[in-house]
């Protein structure tokens, strides 16, 4: 091949190669084609630069040109892009520019993204609004701070699921201590039996409830019309809010003070409960100090040797029924006599027993009844 | 001092920078003035040119392959492979294609520059040549360095089409990427700059192997031995000088035009 041929070709296609680089290059920048530019505003670009691409719905349609600093301290960077005509139409006045990472690593990009109601298309120079992009930090510092409520709230559920365990407080006590179940078991119990003695006298008064529900009507009817002409006192206490409000205020005082009387007096039955079971076992233990062979001879001198309580009901008892047993014994008596003296006269007089004899009878069943009593 | 005295070392290097630049000078000042030499001009671009096209398209599609087989590895490791001719793109257009086209045909042409002249002045051809009226120079040295100045561009575009093709190779064979996909992304990370800058740079490697091959070659005095010395001395200066003024270049680049 001639030697100028052979340059000619080597030196054409290295040109061509420079034009097609070039053209590919251009194309993508959006070099060779018509544009428009429009701006946004930024507070924070997040390192956005010259050149960076432009997408809408994930396809490129333009190029950033410009990231101009702000005209005073603390004032929004303008970005200027260059948008391609053919996107021209699908983007509008009222589209949000977003600045965004281009994947996990890559360069930031402004994101356009279309409006739930489009104005109009964009024109040249227009501004759109911007979105300022995510600040990383912020977001890292939330998260800590969220690990960290997260980290404390474990703890302290741990700390309850502890003392849970070891029966430590009110749900401790719920969980592992019986006692409530049983109550509980006696309460429903009670309330039971309480139901059905209710319904019991109900049914037996039905008669007189419904006199009595009568009667109530009928003077709740003549205090509601005396309430109605506006006399007495109840028309006032109807008719005049200053004693609604006043009585509402005094409800609020009662009830804070019977909560405190109700605390209070939980709080003494708590304390007499104490007390008493403390006043037991002292004297359970003098009562053991008497009998002890120590301490017994000091007692005798001091004459407070008596019996225990439940030694003196004890023997009120046992007198009780010894005294019932001699009682009854007499009763016995006094009957067979009498029936030695019936059978007697009974003997004596055969013609008149039928008429005397059974009133005789009566009274004498009647005595024996009255003796039983 | 003695005349016949022995001159120091740093004397020598100081007429020697001396004696190039004066050489430099030379060039800016007759380049541009007639005689023109054309014929002789496209017969060294077709030496610079049409005879190291294989040289550098070997070595283009080379650095293509094996640059696409090292990163990819790397890339994988954080599930980057879709960005492989990206950073092949820009490795081989920016920097890896120019410089090794350059110090390849500084390696080439260099020590063919310095031999060849050298050879003519131990022969005393270029006393000749000025006897006849002609002017070595011109014809000689305009010739030649003009010569590398317009095809280290051209040849260096090819070594970088060249490579980008080898990667691909490398991924179909690797990936079976689709080879839209695989130039959309290399150009999509490449500027314009990109492109010019750093392919316009070779014609200022061009520029250096010419001039220091052609001065060693001129500048040669004695006989043989020293024709050899000026080529392996040409070689080594010219790559040597091309890897500082790519320094230069591309600080200055990053300066005027970013980084991006």
């Amino acid at each position: 091949m001639n030697r100028y041929v052979r340059l000619g070709i080597l030196i054409v296609s290295g040109a061509l190669l420079l034009v097609l680089a070039l053209f590919a290059i251009g194309s993508r920048t959006f070099l060779f084609s018509r544009v428009i530019e429009v701006r946004t505003q930024f507070n924070n670009v997040a390192g956005l630069q010259a050149g960076a691409s432009v997408q809408y719905q994930g396809v490129d349609v333009g190029r950033v040109e410009t990231v101009a600093l702000p005209q005073r301290p603390g004032g929004p960077l303008t970005v200027t892009m260059s948008i391609s005509e053919r996107a021209k139409s699908l983007i509008r006045k009222n589209t949000q520019a977003q600045i965004k990472s281009d994947g996990l690593v890559g360069q930031m990009i402004i994101v356009l993204v279309s409006p739930d109601v489009p104005a109009e298309p964009i024109e040249d120079d227009d501004i759109l609004p911007g979105v300022d992009p995510f600040d990383l930090f912020e977001i890292t510092d939330r998260a800590l701070a969220s690990v960290q409520g997260f980290e404390r709230a474990a703890q302290s559920f741990e700390e309850i699921m502890r003392d849970v365990q070891l029966g430590e407080g009110t749900l401790g006590r719920i969980i592992y201590d019986s006692t409530l179940y049983v109550e509980m078991v006696q309460t429903t119990g009670e309330t039971r039996r309480i139901l059905g003695s209710l319904a019991t006298s109900a049914e037996a008064n039905a008669d007189l409830l419904v006199d009595l529900a009568a009667t109530a009507a009928e003077g709740i009817q003549s205090i509601l019309a005396k309430a109605d002409s506006g006399d007495g006192t109840l028309a006032l206490l109807l008719n005049d809010p200053r004693i609604y409000n006043e009585l509402l205020a005094a409800t609020d005082t009662l009830r804070t003070i019977a909560g405190d009387l109700r605390s209070v007096s939980s709080t003494a039955e708590g304390a007499a409960l104490w007390g008493s079971l403390g006043a037991f076992r002292f004297a359970e233990l003098m009562e053991a100090a008497k009998h002890n062979w120590l301490f017994k001879r000091y007692f005798e001198e001091r004459g407070s040797m008596e019996l225990a309580p439940f030694e003196m009901r004890e023997r009120a008892i046992s007198e009780s029924l010894e005294e019932i047993g001699r009682r009854e014994r007499e009763l016995l008596e006094w009957q067979m006599r009498l029936e030695e003296q019936e059978a007697r006269m009974n003997g004596a007089q055969p013609d008149s027993s039928s008429a005397p004899g059974a009133g005789g009878q009566q009274d004498g069943d009647g005595q024996q009844d009255g003796d039983g009593q | 001092m003695p005349s016949d005295a022995r001159p120091s070392v740093l004397t020598r290097a100081f007429a020697e920078i001396g004696l190039c630049s004066e050489f430099i000078v030379t060039f800016f000042l007759r380049f541009w003035r007639r005689p023109f030499e054309g014929r002789e001009l496209l017969r060294q671009m077709d030496d610079v040119g049409s005879k190291s096209f294989l040289l550098t398209g070997v070595t283009g599609f080379a650095i293509g392959i094996v640059l696409a087989m090292q990163s990819r590895g790397t890339l994988m490791r954080f599930g980057a492979e879709a960005v492989l001719p990206s950073m092949l793109a820009l490795s081989v257009v920016k920097e890896i294609g120019p410089v090794i086209t350059s110090l390849v045909l500084a390696g080439r042409l260099g020590a063919g520059m310095g031999a060849e002249i050298g050879s003519m002045r131990v022969t005393e051809q270029i006393e000749a040549l000025e006897v006849a009226a002609l002017k070595p120079y011109h014809y000689l040295v305009v010739t030649r360095v003009l010569a590398c100045f317009f095809m280290f561009p051209i040849l260096t575009l090819w070594t970088d089409a060249i490579a980008l093709v080898g990667g691909y190779l490398e991924s179909i064979l690797a990936s079976g990427m689709d080879y839209r996909i695989y130039f959309s992304t290399a150009f999509e990370s490449l500027r314009f700059s990109d492109v010019l800058i750093d392919t316009g740079k070779t014609s200022i490697f061009g520029l250096i192997v010419g001039l220091v091959s052609c001065y060693l070659g001129y500048s040669v005095r004695g006989g043989t031995r020293e024709v050899g010395r000026a080529a392996m001395k040409a070689v080594v200066m010219s790559s040597l000088l091309i890897l500082i003024a790519d320094v230069i270049i591309v600080r200055i680049s990053l300066v005027l035009f970013g980084s991006l």
